[in-house]
């Protein structure tokens, strides 16, 4: 059987991959330790059933709200099978390729490899999502059958929405750059909107008008495949023959959604369409700020940079996630029916926090994806006559002023739209540099010497060191920003100077930390990472 | 390090020209396996090497650690009087490399991608506008320098590799697997494109398994088998003195072995079936 093999076959890719560092072991078994714990804490330290009595009357609402949930999971399906394939693209390739050379029917191939690779794009939601579903369901006192069948669907479904995503991810290959862009800026903007109705609904408790409550209405409706999903739970409520048809018209629904998109997939493959299309450049020498400000190869590697995000819509979407989540929070507040309060000035900055957070962290996680997207490309780099730290500066640079803009911009903004005096903007940016500056520099040592340059997925490239530590130093930033916010209505000249010496020596701290992620960069050799 | 000193001299006596590439006694260890064992060597300014060998014997390994892409585990490369080692930046200056898979950007244009290589060595692209058209005139690549490099067939992608590899003006010029996807034109205009450059008093080091470009193009052919050097010598000369029978084919399988013609028919005979 086709399965057996190709099963067989990833395993043992999987073993040798293990077996070639002992970190990587180490990984698997603290990941594996971290998910039993969560299991063991959730089922047996907070048994379900201790809160039976608590949510018992609430049954009807849980199994309503699970169409929500399974709009939220098919969304997230569609995405991953989406990156499946436009980044996970060439490892992917060639192993199709192998199999595909054997004498069987390429649908199962296709099938079988696309079951296990969803499963593992969609491990976050099967992990971690799934078991809570269970136990609330669980807690809600549906029986073990019914929850079962439940989790189930829901996993067939986290397939049959990948495959979409997939199919998706194919037309997006085919799209030419500039279309690339314009799509991925379109999916952001729908985004923010969505965001923004969804805040704003909740907002206004005016629920019975806004667009987003019609659209839950329509999703939790008997004509809503998500709510077809949920029919076994339903029947449990309600023994009517009505769920019994959903059920059935759920997995039909799931079987169509497998196989039309799996038939595609088949037939795009085997036509050759996995490949972009011939695509002309006009190229002209321009002359620009690059080479006012930068003096070469800087000039060269930054004006390489900027051309690769414009035309990487992965690099350009980490970038402009934060400016979305911004301007949706700011335009929330903007928007929302309470006239600020000028005398809690100081205190409203406490709205900042978020903001100034993911601007903060920004170059910290978009520099190691940054190199590690560069792959088998650092010989190009490591065969030039440059500094390796000149490239890392390149990579650094552009998240940086970018973050500089945009957490100073939104700094003066919020200032502005809550009436704040001179100078506490003027300690929010120092303090706002001088954590960028720290952060940034973070980055780079994380990108010199915590990534796995052979992971297929650059975004998930982070050893287990290098997530340890972007996870404490978002937890150490999450406390510094408020404390400083909140010391300085007691201590205001402290925090003013501290502020200063902080923005100082942050400078240096940053060009340290450079230094740093040069020195462990330059030790890779080409068998690290071709 | 007698050697060097040696070589040095003896260099210097000729025509006081400068060393261009000198490997110095390097051995590079994977983990536990030796794929370079003592390996000492040098090309002068206007010499073509032919590295040759079996698959395996650390052709590739010899190469990248003369760029600097791998690290020796002993011993050092000198290129142009710079150690590849500890002073990389300046070695690198003069050196043009050319993998055996090149490693480029999809979403680049290959002019793009050339005006990257050039800025990294310091140039600017506006003065390099003419020798871009000349080399993709002579590579025939005029009609698809404009295209992303993601749409590059093989050949195509070691022709820009080849472009970008040239159009620094490399003193020194190592090329991995010469003949690898290229046509025949290509590979005819290469060779007199090297014959050219060697007049020039560029040192060309190209790794080759066709034993008919490495006796035709070089002037002196180092033979490695299991990360060491069975044999070196100028394949004409060797013809001239020894006998014009031998062919550098012949020299190579008594090195190292030939066709196992025994295995082969012992194979085949499931088929007479
Ligand atoms: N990353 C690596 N880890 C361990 N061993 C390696 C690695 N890369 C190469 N080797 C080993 O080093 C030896 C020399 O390899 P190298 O690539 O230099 O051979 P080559 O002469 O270029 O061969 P070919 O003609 O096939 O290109 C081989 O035995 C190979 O198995
Ligand atoms: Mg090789």
């Amino acid at each position: 059987m086709i399965i057996r093999i190709i099963l067989k076959y990833e395993l043992k890719c999987f073993i040798n991959y293990l077996n070639q560092k002992k970190s990587r072991i180490i990984g698997l078994i603290i990941g594996v330790l971290l998910e039993l714990l969560f299991l063991v804490i959730l089922f047996f330290v907070i048994p379900p059933v201790s809160v039976r009595n608590l949510i018992y009357g609430y049954r009807s609402i849980i199994a309503d709200s699970l169409s929500t949930i399974g709009l939220f999971i098919a969304f997230f399906s569609v995405s991953g099978g989406a990156s499946l394939v436009t980044t996970v693209r060439r490892g992917l390739r060639r192993q199709l390729e192998a199999l595909l050379l054997a004498p069987t029917n390429p649908m199962s191939i296709f099938f079988v490899y696309l079951i296990i690779q969803s499963l593992i794009v969609s491990s976050i939601i099967i992990e971690i999502l799934l078991p809570i579903l269970i136990w609330i369901l669980i807690a809600a006192g549906f029986s073990i059958i019914t929850v079962g069948i439940f989790s189930l669907l829901l996993i067939f479904m986290i397939f049959a929405f990948s495959l979409i995503g997939a199919i998706l991810g194919i037309a997006y290959i085919r799209f030419g750059v500039k279309r690339r862009m314009k799509l991925a800026i379109a999916s952001m903007v729908f985004l923010a909107l969505f965001y923004f109705m969804y805040f704003g609904a909740l907002a206004n408790n005016d629920m019975s008008s806004s667009t987003i409550t019609i659209v839950l209405r329509v999703l939790a409706s008997d004509v809503s495949p998500f709510k077809w999903i949920a029919s076994p739970l339903y029947y449990e409520l309600n023994r009517s023959w009505l769920y019994v048809i959903e059920f059935f018209l759920a997995c039909g629904f799931l079987v169509i959604i497998t196989y039309i998109p799996l038939k595609m997939i088949v037939n795009k493959y085997l036509e050759g369409k996995l490949r972009p299309p011939v695509e002309r450049i006009e190229f002209t020498i321009r002359r620009g700020i690059i080479d006012f400000l930068f003096e070469q190869p800087l000039r060269g590697l930054i004006r390489k940079e900027i051309k690769i995000i414009k035309r990487d819509p992965n690099l350009l979407v980490s970038l402009l996630t934060p400016i979305i989540i911004g301007i949706v929070i700011i335009a929330a507040i903007a928007f929302s029916s309470q006239e600020p309060s000028y005398q809690m000035g100081r205190m409203m900055y406490m709205i900042l926090l978020p903001i100034l957070i993911l601007a903060s962290i920004t170059p910290m996680t978009y520099i190691p994806v940054s190199v590690a997207t560069e792959k088998e490309r650092l010989a190009i780099y490591f065969a030039s006559p440059i500094m390796i730290r000149d490239f890392l500066l390149a990579k650094f640079i552009v998240p940086y002023i970018f973050s500089l803009i945009y957490g100073i911009s939104i700094s003066c903004f919020l200032s502005i739209i809550i009436g704040s005096d001179f100078l506490m903007l003027l300690i929010v940016v120092f303090i706002l540099v001088g954590v960028i500056n720290i952060t940034s520099g973070i980055g780079t040592v994380i990108a010199g010497k915590w990534i796995n340059f052979k992971a297929p997925n650059p975004r998930k490239a982070l050893t287990l060191e290098g997530s340890l530590v972007v996870f404490v130093t978002i937890f150490i930033i999450s406390f510094i920003i408020p404390l400083t916010m909140i010391l300085m209505i007691f201590l205001p000249t402290v925090i003013i100077l501290s502020a200063i010496i902080v923005f100082v020596i942050s400078f240096l701290i940053m060009l340290k930390l450079v230094d740093m992620g040069a020195e462990n960069l330059k030790k890779l050799e080409i068998t690290d990472y071709f | 390090m007698g050697i060097l000193i040696i070589t040095e001299s003896f260099i210097y006596e000729k025509k006081g020209a400068e060393l261009a590439i000198i490997f110095n006694d390097v051995t590079k260890i994977y983990d536990s396996k030796i794929a370079l064992q003592n390996f000492s060597m040098r090309v002068n300014p206007g010499e073509i090497v032919g590295l040759l060998g079996p698959n395996g014997s650390g052709k590739t390994t010899a190469l990248r650690i003369a760029v600097g892409l791998l690290k020796p585990s002993k011993g050092d490369v000198i290129i142009m009087g710079h150690s590849i080692t500890h002073n990389p930046e300046e070695a690198k200056k003069y050196i043009g490399y050319v993998p055996d898979e090149p490693p480029l950007y999809e979403n680049l244009a290959g002019i793009e991608y050339l005006q990257l290589i050039l800025e990294l060595w310091g140039y600017d692209i506006a003065d390099k506008m003419n020798e871009i058209d000349e080399l993709a005139r002579i590579l025939d690549m005029q009609l698809e320098l404009n295209d992303l490099i993601s749409s590059y067939s093989a050949g195509m992608r070691r022709k820009i590799a080849l472009m970008a590899a040239l159009i620094h003006d490399p003193k020194v010029l190592i090329i991995d697997e010469i003949t690898a996807n290229l046509d025949p034109k290509a590979l005819a205009s290469l060779a007199i494109l090297l014959r050219g450059l060697k007049e020039h008093n560029v040192a060309i080091l190209i790794s080759t398994h066709i034993l008919e470009i490495a006796e035709e193009l070089s002037d002196r052919v180092v033979i490695l088998h299991a990360g060491e050097i069975i044999w070196t010598g100028n394949p004409k000369e060797f013809r001239k003195e020894v006998s014009e029978s031998k062919r550098l084919e012949d020299i190579f399988f008594e090195l190292t072995g030939g066709p196992e013609v025994e295995q082969i028919i012992n194979y085949l005979r499931r088929y007479t079936k």
